[in-house]
Parts: structure tokens; sequence; C-alpha cells
């Protein structure tokens, strides 16, 4: 009987395994989605007259590096009628964002290492990984929507934005009035839509959910 | 034992909940996510019916969308099962969808014009980015209507009618998905086929009539062609422009049709008759009289009689293949005769026409007394030494051309269509002698029949060339004898040959050079001489047993004859025969076929005519082909290897044509197999937008036919229209790129994904502060809010 509940105890908590099993995979497949340093080599006609201007002449990454960070928030953040006559900036912003994870993957570059070295059994430097993790959801998300993946290279992905963002921004900007009766269902409308998005995201994230909570 | 039955069950109990520990911390998580979005849909609901009633039609539909949003959350409910869960989040995607394209009609505060940009005139633009960036979010959009297909479906299975609702929207400017959307997704998996039949019959369900379904339908077949046109973009170039014809094909037809009017009087003299010298005949008494009252003596006035006919044939053959090729090309005679007689009053193209054109009166454009006249020609003469006047080069290769061919006759006893007639026969005659000699000298019978067939191929050549001349000099109207005439032309022409020719070097292995051969066939001079073949077996090398190969110019030119030969045409000048009736029912398949499906006006006149033209110039490219082959002494099935080997090497819209109007048939058939690829090919190229290629006749091309309605005649065209220039084309494209990229791209303030749903910018940068430096975690400082403007 010793033997039974032997083997009994073995099932259950190898079933617990199983699930452990498939969250690790999830895990290793994130991390290796997260992809490796290299420095962009190319940046795209135009990009030094927006960002890093004195960073031109010797394409210094770091000297770059710096100046994006606070670049791109700056244009993330800007309001709804800047982007509706600026429509380059979030796209502006998105190639940005391209330079702001590299830089990141490179800064931790050793936490990264670490944790890869000791992961599974170990989950040393998991928070900075699980960070990393983030940010590359984000970098998909920003590149699924002009239909590109991660298995696109950082300067393809620039190279898109940047040139989509110039294109846009030539346009002839047009203004009109928009009544308040509109402007009121618009309000109702984003209301709507953000409510729908926060539960959507919150049930199409699980499996993310997880993993940033495997890897706290 | 009841302590180990307990132990067990313990650790049991204890197994599943750590196993569920983490699913029901998720499920909690998704609940109260629920919880807040349930208030948030009542907070709103309130809202909404706190709005007036609007008049305008767009704000209606909007509070139409409200109402609908609380039916389609009717079956929403927090429940953590996989099923609900599912149901819920297809719930959630149709919502989105749906107000995603009810903010589409809320007008921006500010929008960026975008249909005015040349995207060519932006340097620091890639054209060919823009494009592929179109491409892919167009992919990802058909894959995320899919997927609000299926939820669609999921949400009717589960009883809430979003086919109707869909259905009820799009008729207040809502279309949640269009029905050109939906024909996309079921093209695209073309293999599901239950995925056919539910959206059909849901559609039916939700009230679709029979037409909307027939709609949808031809648009999956639409889609469905598009998207294998864009797999094979490169195989397929149709576009709706007027195609050149084969050029060699209008100019060896116009030819001919212009030699089938002059005639060789008899197999003596085979001196030129026909109708310009016929017309010359009417005219030539009244010149005669103007000759002699001039005061030139009888031989005087022979020769500038003889001048005026040949200047007066240059005139007629010139001005005649001007006429021809209009109606080669498929004009009318009104058209042809225009443009001839353009062509004379400015004054004859390059030929050096234009006096001998006014003296004949053919300038029409001038007062009889402006134009230079047969008393100008006659004050400039110098009796005594009357000058010559040569005859048009061009016509004049063009008839001996076909004077020599006329020797020549295509026998078909075996199916081989060998060529024939008497020269064949002497070749034939001269083979056989050489083969026989040779044996008998004891080459062997492989090697023999080399040196036979060699002899026979070398006297064709020669006979050719030398023939080419002399029916030169016959149709510039000289006899045969006499210092022009046509003997003495031959030997002037061999006596130039080089002693080293191929002509001479024959010559010497088959006569004897103290034979004074006129290759009379009544004395068979033409066979080899004896001595002669007895020397040349005694030098042979190894050289002497390569096969000679026919003369090119030789071949070619039997080639085009021959090909020519099954051409015929009725009174107007138009192909007629089996190839004329062919090319009645592909104008009549094309035309009665578009008109049946709703097709018309000039974009079928030119397919059709392009057809037409494309199906002659195959034609006429793959006989010549072929004949070149049998021509050549070869076998059908060597000729049917040529063919196919050229036909594997078209390019451009050849491919396209000769697939639709050949398909493996060697001759058109209207049949099943051409209606499938010719429906495929009126639905790509006129429904799904092509016609903005459309070149204008006559704005194009200021020579083609003018007409404002099109005639069935027109049928082979008179091409030099213009494409589309690369730009252009890449300007049509790039306008589909920016439609897909502004579909996508919410012009407002958040970027949205390709569904249309937001891709919160909140959402991507929620692990990222908004800030200017980069902390050690990877995270940012915050930028402080004064340096970010509204």
């Amino acid at each position: 009987m010793k033997k039974l509940s032997f083997y009994i105890i073995y099932f259950f908590f190898n079933t617990a395994g199983f699930a452990n099993e498939k969250l690790i995979k999830s895990i290793d497949l994130k991390i290796q989605e997260l992809g490796e340093y290299s420095e962009i080599k190319n940046y795209p006609t135009g990009f030094f007259e927006v960002v890093a201007k004195h960073c031109e002449e010797n394409k210094d990454f770091k000297c770059i590096t710096a100046d994006v960070a606070g670049k791109m928030s700056a244009m993330f953040n800007r309001g709804e009628t800047y982007n509706q006559s600026n429509p380059e900036n979030q796209l502006y912003a998105m190639a940005l964002f391209e330079i702001f994870y590299l830089s990141n993957l490179n800064n931790n570059k050793y936490y990264l290492t670490k944790f890869k070295s000791g992961w599974p059994k170990e989950k040393e430097f998991s928070k900075q990984v699980s960070n990393l993790i983030k940010l590359n959801e984000s970098r998909r998300k920003m590149r699924e929507t002009v239909g590109l993946s991660l298995s696109n290279s950082p300067e393809e992905a620039m190279n898109a934005y940047w040139n989509l963002g110039t294109f846009l921004s030539k346009g002839t900007l047009q203004k009109q009035k928009v009544s308040k009766e509109y402007q009121e269902k618009k309000n109702i409308l984003d209301s709507y839509n953000n409510s729908i998005s926060k539960l959507k995201s919150t049930i199409q994230n699980q499996e993310l959910e997880e993993i940033y909570d495997y890897l706290k | 034992m009841i302590k180990i039955i307990y132990f067990i069950l313990s650790l049991f109990l204890f197994t599943i909940s750590f196993i569920n520990q983490g699913s029901a911390e998720i499920c909690k998580n998704i609940q109260d996510a629920y919880k807040d979005f349930d208030s948030d849909i009542k907070k709103l609901n309130k809202k909404v019916n706190k709005t007036k009633n609007p008049n305008d039609p767009n704000l209606q539909a909007i509070d139409e969308a409200f109402v609908q949003i609380n039916q389609i959350l009717s079956v929403a409910n927090p429940s953590c099962d996989k099923k609900n869960l599912d149901l819920l989040e297809s719930n959630l995607n149709f919502l989105s969808a749906m107000i995603d394209k009810t903010s589409k009609l809320i007008p921006n505060e500010y929008e960026k014009d975008l249909s005015k940009i040349d995207i060519s005139q932006i340097k620091e633009v890639d054209p060919q980015i823009i494009t592929e960036i179109s491409s892919s979010m167009k992919l990802r959009r058909t894959d995320n209507q899919q997927t609000l297909l299926e939820d669609m479906i999921v949400l009717k299975e589960n009883g809430v009618d979003v086919f109707k609702i869909n259905s009820d929207l799009n008729k207040k400017g809502i279309s949640i998905i269009s029905n050109e959307e939906i024909s996309e997704v079921i093209s695209k998996n073309a293999d599901d086929k239950k995925l056919k039949s539910d959206i059909i019959k849901e559609l039916k369900l939700s009230g679709a009539t029979s037409d909307e379904i027939l709609q949808l339908e031809k648009g999956i077949q639409l889609a469905s062609i598009q998207s294998e046109k864009n797999l094979k973009s490169e195989d397929n170039p149709i576009k709706i422009e007027r195609v050149k014809p084969s050029e060699k094909r209008i100019d060896s037809i116009t030819t001919l049709k212009t030699l089938s009017l002059l005639k060789i009087n008899n197999a003596d003299d085979r001196q030129p008759t026909g109708v310009p010298y016929e017309e010359f005949s009417k005219i030539e008494n009244e010149l005669s009289s103007q000759i002699k009252a001039a005061g030139f003596n009888q031989e005087q006035s022979k020769q500038v009689m003889f001048n005026l006919r040949t200047k007066y044939v240059d005139v007629w053959f010139h001005a005649r293949e001007v006429y021809e090729k209009v109606l080669t090309n498929g004009g009318t005679i009104e058209q042809a005769v225009s443009a001839e007689r353009d062509w004379l009053n400015q004054g004859g193209g390059n030929f050096g026409l234009k006096k001998w054109i006014d003296l004949f009166n053919k300038n029409t454009s001038t007062t009889i007394e402006q134009r230079y006249s047969l008393k100008d020609y006659l004050n400039e003469l110098n009796p005594n030494q009357i000058k010559v006047e040569l005859a048009s080069a061009d016509r004049i290769a063009k008839e001996a051309q076909a004077r020599v061919l006329s020797y020549f006759t295509v026998e078909d006893p075996t199916g081989e269509r060998r060529s024939a007639g008497k020269i064949v026969d002497e070749a034939k005659a001269i083979s056989n002698k050489v083969k026989e000699s040779a044996i008998k000298y004891g080459i062997n019978a492989s090697k023999a029949e080399i040196l036979a067939s060699n002899a026979a191929m070398s006297y064709l050549n020669t006979w050719y060339a030398g023939t080419l001349v002399s029916e030169a000099q016959l149709a510039k109207g000289y006899t045969w004898e006499g210092v022009n005439g046509a003997d003495q032309a031959v030997m002037n022409w061999y006596n130039s040959l080089a002693e080293d020719s191929e002509i001479k070097k024959w010559d010497a292995r088959l006569y004897n050079p103290s034979d004074d051969n006129d290759f009379n066939d009544d004395e068979l001079d033409y066979l080899p001489n004896d001595e002669a073949l007895q020397k040349w077996f005694s030098k042979l090398n190894d050289s002497d047993f390569t096969k000679l190969n026919p003369s090119d110019q030789r071949i070619n030119s039997e080639a085009l004859a021959r090909t020519l030969s099954y051409l015929k045409f009725n009174d107007q000048g138009n192909i007629a025969g089996d190839l004329g009736k062919e090319v009645e029912e592909i104008q009549k398949s094309i035309i009665d076929y578009a008109t049946s499906q709703g097709i018309k006006g000039k974009e079928i006149e030119i397919i059709s005519t392009n057809a037409v033209k494309r199906y002659l110039d195959i034609w006429f490219e793959g006989t010549l082909i072929s004949e070149t082959e049998l021509a050549k002494g070869n076998t059908w099935k060597e000729a049917d290897a040529a063919v196919d080997k050229w036909a594997n090497s078209l390019t451009g819209d050849m491919v396209v044509w000769a697939n639709l109007l050949y398909g493996d048939n060697e001759r058109f058939k209207a049949d099943d197999q051409f209606f499938t690829k010719l429906s495929n090919y009126l639905l790509v190229d006129l429904e799904l937008g092509k016609t903005k290629s459309l070149a204008d006749p006559k704005k194009d091309n200021p020579n083609s036919i003018s007409k404002n309605t099109w005639n069935p005649k027109d049928a082979i065209g008179t091409g030099n229209f213009k494409g589309l220039s690369a730009a252009e084309a890449l300007g049509s494209n790039l306008s589909a790129a920016v439609k897909e990229i502004q579909a996508s791209l919410n012009s407002g303030a958040v970027i949205r994904g390709a569904d249309g749903s937001a891709i919160s910018v909140e959402a991507a940068l929620s692990s990222m502060p908004a800030g200017g430096k980069i902390n050690p975690d990877g995270t940012l400082e915050p930028v402080p809010s004064t340096t970010v403007n509204p």
C-alpha cells in the first residue's frame, strides 16, 4: 500500500509539474523573441532632423539612445489634436521605440545572461527579464499595426515607421468644425471602446499575466 | 487503512487546490475586470439615454449602434469556463469592430489630405516600402476579419443575430464587415467549405436577398482572382490598354496584299503586269503625245516612257502599302483611302517620290498648276543623255523575293509540307547524281548521303541568290537580254563574288570550269559534271562531311511565303477563311459574354480588339516558326518542338493571351475552358478597378482610328498606344496603399491596429513610465509635464 500511495503522490505532483512546464516553454519562447542586441547602422532619411541632431556626425549609438528616450516619451504623450494634425508623430515615436528597446536589451544584457544561465531552476533577475518581455510585447503590438512582426529587423521596422510617418506628414492639413453633438457621441464611443479594450486585454493577456506573475 | 485513505484524499485536495490556485486568480482578475466593465457600460448607457434625439442621420446611426451594444452584451456573463470566455471574447471583438466603424461617422477636427501627394516627388520616402506596408496591413486585416466572422458565427449560435445587426447598421452607413471583406475571407479560405456555407446560411437567415448573395459569390470569385493575381503579379501583366500588334505580321501582310495586285505576264519573259501597269497603260497615250510634242525621237521617247512607268509603279506601290496597312491594322476602306491621300499629299514619305506624285496628279492638296508636271520633267532632260530613273529599291527587293518564291510550291502528300517545284526537282536530281557517283567512287553510303544533301543544298542556295538578282531586274521592267537584262545582271553578280565564296567553291566541286552552263533543264546541264565530282572526291576531308545548312535568306523568305499562303482575304481586305472565322468567333464570344455580364463600352472594344491582335500575332509567329522548320526539310515533330520552345519563351501580355486564346489547343475553341479564363480575365481587369489604365486612343496616338463608336471590323488595332508608365502604375498601387493605411490607422490620436482595435499606447508604455532617462531596471524617468505640449 505504501508503494501505491507513493505512485499517487508522484502522479499529483507530476501533474503540477506539467502546468509549470507549459509556462516555462512559454517563457522560453518569450526570451527567444527578445532577440539579440545589435546597433542600428543605417538610420532613415530625416531621422537626425527629428532627434539626436548632435549625434549625426559620428552616429554613436549611446549618444543617440540618450536623446531618444526623452524624445520618444514626449512624442507618445502628445495629445489627440496634435496627433491629428501631425500623423507622423506616433509613427516616429514607434521608430524611436525600436532604439529604446535595443538600448534596454543592451543595458540588461548582464541580467539576461545571468537569468538564462540559471533558468528554469532559478529565477535570478527575473524582474529585469519580465520588464524586457513587457517592452518586447509592446514592440510586437506596435509592429503589428503596420503589418510587421518581431521577425523583421529593427532597421526594417524603423524604416517602415519612418517612411510611413514622413509620407503621412506630407498631406495637406485640413481643419473642420466638429459639432458638440458629434463630440459628445465621440466621447461616449471612446469610453465604450476603452472599457471593451480593458476587458478584452485582461482576457487576452491571461498567458502574459501568468508569465509576469511567474517571473515576479 | 482509514488513515492512509484520509492521507491520500487530503493530498489530492491539496494538489488540486495548488493547481487551481493560478487559474482561480486569473478568473478573479477576469471577473473583477468584467465587474468594472459592466459598471462602465451601465454608466455609459445612462449617458446615452440622456442625449437628445438627433435629426442628423449619422447621429441617428450612432444612436442605433448604442442600442445594439446592449443587445450584443445581453448574452455576456463573467463565468470563467472556457466556453463562456470564448463567447465573451467574441462578443468584445464584435463590439470593438462595431464601435470602430461607428466612430468613422464622426469627423476629425484635423485631417491630412493625402490625395494630392505625388510620392515620386518625396525624396525621403521609398514608395516600395509604403506599398509593402500596405500589403502587409491588408493581409493582417483579412486575418482579423476572419476572426470577426468566426466570432459572428459564435454569437449567432448563442442567440445574438449579429449578421442582422451588421446588415441593419450597414443600411445606416456603418459597415462592420462589408460583403467585399466577407468575400476576401471566404476566398482566402477557399478550402474551408464549412466557413463559406455557414456564412452564407447566416446571411440568408438575417434577410440577405438572393441578389446580395449573388453579389457575394461574385465577390468571392473576384477576391480569389485578385489573390491569385497578387501571388503571380509578375506572370500576369494584363492591363486594359491597347496592345501593339506584331510589326512583322502587319508589314508582311501589308506587302503580301500589295504584291498580290502585281502579276507576271508569262513563264518566259516574266514581265511585270497587274494593277499599276494597267493604270499606267490608260495614261500612256496621253503621255506619249506630250513627249512626242516636246521633240523627243522614238528611242528617246521609249526611255522617257520607261522612266515614267517605273516611277508610276513606285508611287502606286508605296501608296498602296499605306492603304493596305490601314486595312491590315483593322481600319475601314474610308480610313485607308484617307491615309493614302494624306501620304500622297505629304510627298510620299522618304522614297523621294514627291515630284512624281505631282507629275501624275496624285497630290490633291495643290492645284494642277502648282504641281511639278511632265512638261517640267521633259524640260529638265537632255535628250541625248536621258538619265535612267531607278526603281524604288524597297519595292524591287519585295517584288523580287515574291517572284523568286513563285517558283516554289508546297507539296503535302505525306503531311510534311515539303517544298516542291522545278528547282526542287533539279536539286533532287543533283543529289541523286552526287550520291551515286560518290558510292561508285568508294565512299560509304552515309557519307555519300551527306555529300549529296550538301550538293543539293548548295544548288538551292546558289539558285536562290542568283534568281533574286535576275528577278529584280525583270521586276524593274527589263528583259532577259541586253546590257541591263536579267542574264547580264546575274553574270555581273556572279563575277563580283570572291573566288573563295561558298557559291564559287561549290561551283568548282560540281561543274567543270570549261563548261558553258546556262542551267538549261532541256540540256540537263545543271547536273554535276563527272570529272569535277571525281576531282572533288579525291580531295575530300572531314569538313566535307559536315551537313550544310540552307541559307537563312532563302529559308526565312520561304517560311514567310508559306505562312502567308495560309491567309485569305475578303473583299473588304479583312482576313477570311478559317482564320477569319476564328477571329470573328473570338470577337463574338468576348462581346457576348461581356454583355451578358453587364460589361460594355470601350473596355470591351479594347479587349476584343486586343484578343484578335494577339490571336493573329501568336498564330503568325507560331506558324512562321513551324514553316521555317518544314522549309528546312525537318519533320512536324521538330517543327512542333520549335513552336513549343518559342511558346515557352513568350513574355509580357503574350503569355496571358496565349493562355486565354489557345490554352492547350492548337487553334481557338469557344469551349468551357476559354469561358472560364475569359470570366477571370474580365473580372480581374474590369471589375477590380483597372479601368484607370485605359488609354485614350486619340490622346495617345494621333494616328489612331478616330471612330466614335467601335466597329467590329476594327479588330486588328493600330498599335502604338502607350501603356501606363511605371510611375503611374506605382501611383495606382500607392493610392490603394494609402487607403489601406488610412483604413488601419485612425487619423486621430490613438494608433489602431489593423483590426481597428486600439493598440493602446497606454498598454504599450505600461512598462515604461514617461520619462527622459533610462533607469537601471529598464524603466524611464518621467519627462516633466511642462515639456509636453498638448
